[in-house]
């Protein structure tokens, strides 16, 4: 056997250099795609990847909204403090449905929510704020760090302030929770919430119900809604 | 013969290559045969001296500079620049390998694995209560078990987003041997393919709306089931992802079943009819 093995090898082709390179390239190519595939086929953009959530969970193509292209996203809305947005998000809407992204390689996911007509809330499960209170005590200004989950408002008209009221029961114990938006721009606002004081999942939110105000710069109302936060569907 | 002789024609005709190792081995070669001929006319003309023979060895090989035009027409750098960058290619992603299995990057079920599904049949098979476990081929192909009572391979497609979704078997079988349970357990087999390798479709069974001629739905919540309904992924291949349901019909008024799946409006509609004695 081992004769016949040798004597086959000896009688393999020989290649010249330009064979020896075209193998070597082709070669190389197959390693990279395999070494690509164990990470998880990463693509180049947020973008190309949220698209390719789409297609994966054979959704339609929709109209993006929001991007946070990063693993870290510094941003600065028109109406709060600057603040940080961990993991690379985005947001599409098609017809009345909105798509979240969750782009983490092979953990990536993609949920979809219903939306209203209108301004309509679409939660960020996973998505986590940093951000510093300013608060205001006798004793001066203090800096309160904070990292809360939020949520995304879109569809929302020009105005000066939002407030968004939430209540929701959790794991049997009720929670009220009040919180200034952010906007964004492009009618696309953020509003920070509490999170429950134990441990609590990406969705504890989902299902509570809130009232949203939106003030112009004089204060007068603008808008007034009511409504659930959808859970995923 | 000079050396500064030789060595000066032999710098002039290799000069235009500029790919250094091919350079050094033509120079290499082109030495060697002025040796070989400096050496031949020796021993033609005896009475010729080395020198002399040398001279006219190196007069015979012709213009170093002509040669050299025609030597660097045919070794072109790029090709040679190219050989180097590719040996150094593989040996680095030879080396990222090793990394990656060191690190146990290496990931992926190799036992749903198949390169290319050409039975039309998934990796695993599945659980029938008073038969026990089964095989792909035993549950979907006809067999002799009178526990099976249906098998349907007619084929149904749907292209969603790019892929295609085929509805590829189905099969019925006599779970409960009780006719106060009469519990069937119905096998689906569902394929999507995509020619993108990098981008294999997920089937989740929350987006799964499982209904029956009756109006009667089905759901994932194995507490409301005498037989647990599943739906998993069975297989996986370069170009295509199998999953399988499971689900359990209790009653014997069900003519079909009918899988919508999507949020929202239903991205893709199977039926299957149930029609016991076509197994």
């Amino acid at each position: 056997m081992k004769k016949k093995l040798k004597a086959l090898w000896s009688r393999r082709p020989r290649l010249g250099r330009r064979g020896k390179t075209v193998r070597n390239l082709l070669l190389t190519l197959a390693l990279a795609v395999f070494v690509w595939a164990q990470y998880g086929y990463p693509l180049p953009t947020a973008e190309l990847e949220f698209r390719r959530l789409e297609r994966t969970n054979l959704l339609p193509r929709s109209e993006i909204v929001f991007t946070a292209p990063r693993s870290t996203n510094d941003l600065k809305p028109k109406n709060g403090p600057a603040f940080t947005l961990w993991n690379r998000w985005v947001v599409g809407t098609y017809g009345d449905r909105a798509a979240v992204g969750y782009l983490e390689g092979k953990w990536s996911q993609i949920d979809v929510f219903a939306l209203n007509d209108g301004p309509s809330p679409v939660p960020l499960p996973l998505g986590h704020v940093g951000w510093i209170e300013q608060v205001e005590s006798e004793q001066g200004v203090h800096s309160n760090p904070h990292i809360w989950p939020s949520l995304l408002f879109l569809g929302m008209p020009e105005a000066a302030r939002g407030e968004l009221v939430l209540d929701v029961t959790y794991r049997e114990k009720d929670y009220h929770r009040v919180s200034e938006g952010w906007d964004l721009g492009d009618g696309v606002w953020l509003f920070v919430l509490e999170p429950p004081e134990s441990s609590y999942s990406a969705d504890w939110y989902q299902g509570g119900s809130y009232a949203l105000a939106l003030c112009r710069e004089d204060g007068s109302l603008l808008l007034e809604q009511t409504g659930t936060i959808p859970k995923a569907e | 013969m000079d050396n500064m002789d030789r060595n000066g024609w032999l710098h002039t005709a290799v000069a235009g290559i500029r790919f250094k190792p091919d350079r050094a081995a033509v120079e290499a070669e082109l030495r060697e045969h002025i040796e070989d001929k400096t050496l031949d006319l020796m021993r033609i003309f005896p009475d010729m001296t080395a020198e002399k023979a040398g001279e006219r060895a190196l007069f015979q090989m012709g213009d170093p500079e002509e040669i050299g035009k025609e030597l660097a027409k045919i070794h072109k750098p790029w090709l040679g620049y190219l050989w180097v960058a590719s040996k150094w290619a593989v040996g680095l992603m030879v080396l990222l390998l090793v990394w990656l299995g060191l690190t146990g990057r290496f990931g992926g079920d190799a036992a749903l694995w198949m390169a290319w599904d050409v039975d039309r049949l998934p990796q695993q098979g599945g659980m029938v209560f008073q038969v026990g476990e089964l095989s792909a081929e035993e549950i979907y192909l006809p067999g002799d078990d009178p526990a099976q009572l249906m098998t349907d391979s007619t084929r149904q497609k749907a292209r969603v987003m790019g892929n295609t979704v085929t509805l590829e078997r189905a099969a019925l079988w006599q779970a409960y041997p009780s006719t106060l349970w009469n519990s069937r357990k119905l096998f689906v087999y569902l394929r999507v393919d995509s020619p993108r390798f990098w981008e294999k479709a997920v089937l989740r069974e929350g987006w799964l709306k499982i209904t029956d001629n009756t109006g009667r739905g089905y759901s994932f919540d194995s507490y409301q089931q005498v037989v647990e309904n599943r739906f998993r992924r069975v297989e996986e291949g370069p170009f295509h992802t199998g999953w399988q349901l499971e689900l359990g019909i209790r009653e014997a008024d069900v003519r079909w079943i009918r899988l919508d799946y999507g949020p929202g409006e239903p991205v893709f509609s199977f039926t299957v009819e149930i029609e016991e004695g076509t197994a």
